[in-house]
């Protein structure tokens, strides 16, 4: 029976996944949360190791992962949860979060786009790089709207996404951040759903401020590319 | 048989049923959340954003409207954002797929997401940080004169 066979297949890629990640946080903790270790760099190398260890195509991997990738769409619904919980102190500081959310949009593809054509990279990829800091969703449209590739962003938008989510607890303390919703709000803006994922860790107030942010961000930057593409 | 059954029910059943409890929310909670992803997936046609941000939107709206969270929905929630990092993990194997495309680029690439992406976090945590600082001193100053004043009152 071809169905029961991939269940079993379903179900064990499931339990591998989820204990290679689950170790993954383990040895994070162990490390002292040194950033090389974080769980979604850890974790990936291992899965990708293991998978050419056993000779396991990684397309394949991937068609059998698709309920684990279809559960972030709930996921990210389920942060509507701590957003509403936070809306008291959102409407406190609202004028403390339009700046650094202003800012952090303009700065993250700016200083980006001048980096690459410091190092004189090709344009297709330049395209692709202006929604490196927006969820992944909202970064294909952006891409298409612009005339990047998309694939290309995707990658992007996580390589940005695991790099703000391991910084993030060693930045914060060298910096002497106080408040968790700046440590959100960075968060959101530097690594959208991946640095919300890890300001989950760090309490339900950063969590919301993360996921407004990310939210926020994205419509700000969609709003601009729609605005510039018009003329 | 029946003596034995006797004997240890009553000793499982109130084991099982806080946990029953517990299930039966979080199932309520599944439900809520994905009745919410259903309404993102509809209006997505209409409004120019993925379904799954329209939802988060009326995940907030609806517990605006009730003026809290459902229980339910509160731990179905924790559930999911606990085990949120998970889910990004097959996104993160399949870069290795699409890595060759990057070519002659890759290290000019990575070099630019990582000190964008440190410029990014420090510049804004930084700048929220001081004007929190200041709003939060403001509004004491405020509320000192406001206990000042009815001092004199």
């Amino acid at each position: 029976m071809p169905s029961a066979t991939m269940l079993l297949i379903l179900a064990v890629n499931l339990l591998i996944t989820w204990s290679v990640f689950n170790l993954s946080s383990k040895l994070y903790h162990y490390c002292k949360h040194f950033p090389l270790a974080h769980p979604l760099i850890l974790s990936g190398l291992v899965l990708v190791a293991l998978l050419t260890a056993f000779d396991i195509p990684i397309e394949d991997y991937q068609q059998n992962s698709q309920v684990i990738m279809m559960m972030l769409a709930p996921a990210t619904v389920a942060l509507g949860v701590p957003l509403y919980k936070n809306l008291a102190v959102l409407a406190k500081y609202k004028s403390a979060i339009f700046i650094p959310l202003l800012l952090g949009a303009i700065i993250s593809p700016c200083s980006a786009l001048l980096l690459l054509w410091l190092f004189k990279v090709d344009s297709s990829l330049l395209l692709s790089m202006i929604s490196k800091s927006i969820t992944s969703p909202i970064a294909i449209d952006i891409t298409k709207l612009v005339g990047g590739i998309p694939a290309i962003a995707v990658i992007f938008v996580i390589i940005s996404g695991i790099i703000g989510a391991a910084l993030a607890t060693p930045l914060f303390s060298l910096l002497a951040i106080k408040h968790d919703i700046s440590k959100g709000l960075s968060l959101g803006i530097a690594s959208h759903a991946i640095g919300t994922s890890s300001a989950i860790q760090i309490s339900e107030q950063c969590a919301a401020f993360s996921v407004l942010a990310m939210c926020l961000n994205g419509l700000l930057t969609t709003l601009v590319i729609v605005v510039f593409s018009i003329f | 048989m029946s003596k034995l059954s006797a004997e240890i029910m009553p000793k499982l059943v109130p084991k099982f049923i806080p946990k029953l409890k517990k299930l039966k929310l979080i199932s309520l909670g599944f439900c809520q959340v994905f009745l919410y992803l259903l309404i993102g997936e509809l209006l997505s046609a209409l409004i120019p954003l993925p379904p799954a941000i329209i939802g988060l939107i009326a995940c907030c709206g609806a517990c605006l409207l009730l003026q809290k969270v459902p229980e339910s929905l509160d731990i179905a929630s924790k559930f999911l954002l606990k085990n949120m990092a998970i889910f990004f993990i097959p996104y993160v194997v399949t870069i290795t797929l699409f890595w060759p495309a990057l070519a002659d680029y890759w290290l000019a690439c990575l070099l630019a997401l990582f000190i964008s992406t440190l410029i990014t976090l420090s510049l804004t945590s930084i700048v929220s940080d001081k004007l929190i600082e200041r709003a939060t001193q403001e509004s004491r100053k405020r509320s000192r004169n406001h206990t000042a004043m009815d001092d004199k009152k």
